[in-house]
């Protein structure tokens, strides 16, 4: 019966480990596909001065493609800005929908993009666009650091816990 | 006369602010309306034939701000070349006109923003307004000039007389300077211009007209509103090309017309056969007088 006990203790605890190694390679993942958009977003402003919709379809492939579909369907649903509508969709994201781990700095960061999408000209569109992609790629190196670290850290500490707890119980 | 669902005013009225339309009676002004004037800090105004109505909606510089974003479909940024010339074409095809403040470099316009007052032209097309023109001249082959003083309905019946002579089978090609005549959104016509009509949009008309003779091969080229020697010229040179001339000018009659500097010289090259003068009364009804030109 010990065993048992002792075998399920180092398994729930090697996967709290891994859970939260998880969540911050998960965040570290999300920022690095966001800031490859915004990059792309960024070239589809200076080569195409294309409209705001048209530069979200065109994203439809991209992995982050439902954050953007949320977008498109919010601003075609209510009457609101693209500043306003774009702050809406990412503070419903990031509670619960694709943007889901990322910090409350990250979120500060990302909802700069929509002074891009508000702008009144390609200039000041392509100069905020890439002002957010320096801020996202700041907070995309401090997750890939935590990530490198923590990350680490975080499940080799669940499976010693793991082993400590199976011991103690034998 | 077929007057049709105006499909331009609807999807303005799905864009623009709720607020601006508050108490008013969107059959009336579907039906009728012409203009929309929202200028900032002052009551919501739509034009109609019989006069103007006094919205209940003031116009805040925010609220503005909305109108702008709501007809760019979000994006200033995209039209910024068109807002710095004063208009751009809304989605469903109609011309807005914008003040505000254009930001100048060297004395070169370079930007407008806070835009504080639009002038929303709605798209209208009234079908077989041309139909007394075409039964009387035909295909128009010899030239036709159309006349009148502002907002009496030019554009409606060139875009009609365009629709026609394309229908009935000659290559036909509009100069869209203004984007009026075609009303096209994205490089396509939102009105009904004819199966076989090519619009050059938002070129300037002397060069549009040359592009098209050059590369369209057109029997008619339909132009608005002559008002330079550069057009009077691409004209000239479009009909000598043996393309039927169909254009416009601001003159309330035919004597009025041959007082303007580009105009005589084309009635007198003979550019034009005929001469439709519009007028209109103060109820808004219209009346078309056709007039033969002999040179």
């Amino acid at each position: 019966m010990n065993i048992i006990v002792a075998v399920a203790a180092f398994i729930i605890s090697a996967c709290a480990g891994g859970l939260a190694s998880g969540r911050i390679k998960d965040r570290a993942n999300k920022l690095n596909m966001i800031c490859a958009d915004i990059r792309a977003l960024g070239q589809s402003m200076e080569l195409t001065g294309a409209r705001l919709n048209d530069m979200l379809q065109s994203l439809g492939g991209s992995a982050m493609a439902p954050l953007w579909r949320e977008y498109a369907a919010l601003l075609e649903r209510s009457r609101s800005g693209a500043r306003e509508a774009w702050r809406s969709t990412i503070c419903a994201q990031v509670s619960t929908g694709c943007l889901a781990g990322l910090d409350e700095l990250d979120k500060a960061a990302l909802i700069t993009l929509g002074d891009a999408f508000g702008a009144m000209s390609r200039t000041a569109q392509r100069e905020q666009a890439a002002f957010t992609l320096k801020r996202m790629e700041a907070r995309t190196a401090q997750a890939e650091a935590e990530k490198g670290s923590k990350g680490k850290l975080y499940s080799s500490l669940g499976v010693l816990m793991g082993f400590a707890l199976a011991i103690m119980l034998l | 006369m077929v007057f049709i669902p105006n499909n331009a005013f609807k999807r303005l009225a799905e864009l623009l602010p709720e607020e601006l339309f508050f108490n008013a009676d969107m059959r009336a002004l579907e039906a009728e309306c012409e203009e929309i004037r929202i200028r900032a800090g002052k009551k919501v105004r739509f034009v109609m034939p019989g006069g103007e109505l006094a919205g209940e909606t003031a116009a805040t510089p925010k609220f503005c701000a909305a109108v702008l974003e709501a007809l760019s479909e979000h994006s200033a940024a995209a039209i910024e070349n068109e807002l710095r010339e004063g208009f751009f074409i809304a989605p469903g095809g109609c011309r807005v006109g914008v003040c505000g403040q254009m930001h100048t470099q060297n004395g070169v316009c370079q930007r407008l923003w806070n835009v504080s007052s639009f002038n929303i032209r709605i798209a209208r097309e009234i079908k077989g307004c041309a139909d007394e023109i075409i039964t009387k001249l035909g295909d128009c082959r010899g030239g036709l000039l159309v006349l009148s003083m502002p907002g009496a309905g030019k554009t409606t019946l060139l875009r009609d007389i365009a629709r026609q002579l394309s229908d009935s089978g000659l290559n036909t090609a509009i100069a869209d300077e203004r984007g009026e005549l075609a009303a096209c959104y994205l490089g396509v016509p939102m009105l009904d211009v004819g199966q076989r009509t090519d619009v050059m949009d938002m070129c300037p008309k002397a060069e549009g007209i040359r592009k098209l003779i050059r590369s369209m091969a057109p029997k008619i080229i339909v132009t608005d509103e002559i008002g330079s020697a550069r057009e009077a010229c691409a004209l000239l040179d479009a009909k000598n090309s043996g393309a039927a001339i169909i254009a416009s000018a601001h003159a309330a009659t035919l004597k009025a017309a041959m007082a303007r500097e580009y105009i005589a010289p084309l009635i007198k090259a003979g550019c034009f056969a005929a001469a439709a003068i519009i007028t209109r009364q103060d109820n808004g009804a219209r009346e078309i007088r056709l007039e033969r030109l002999i040179v």
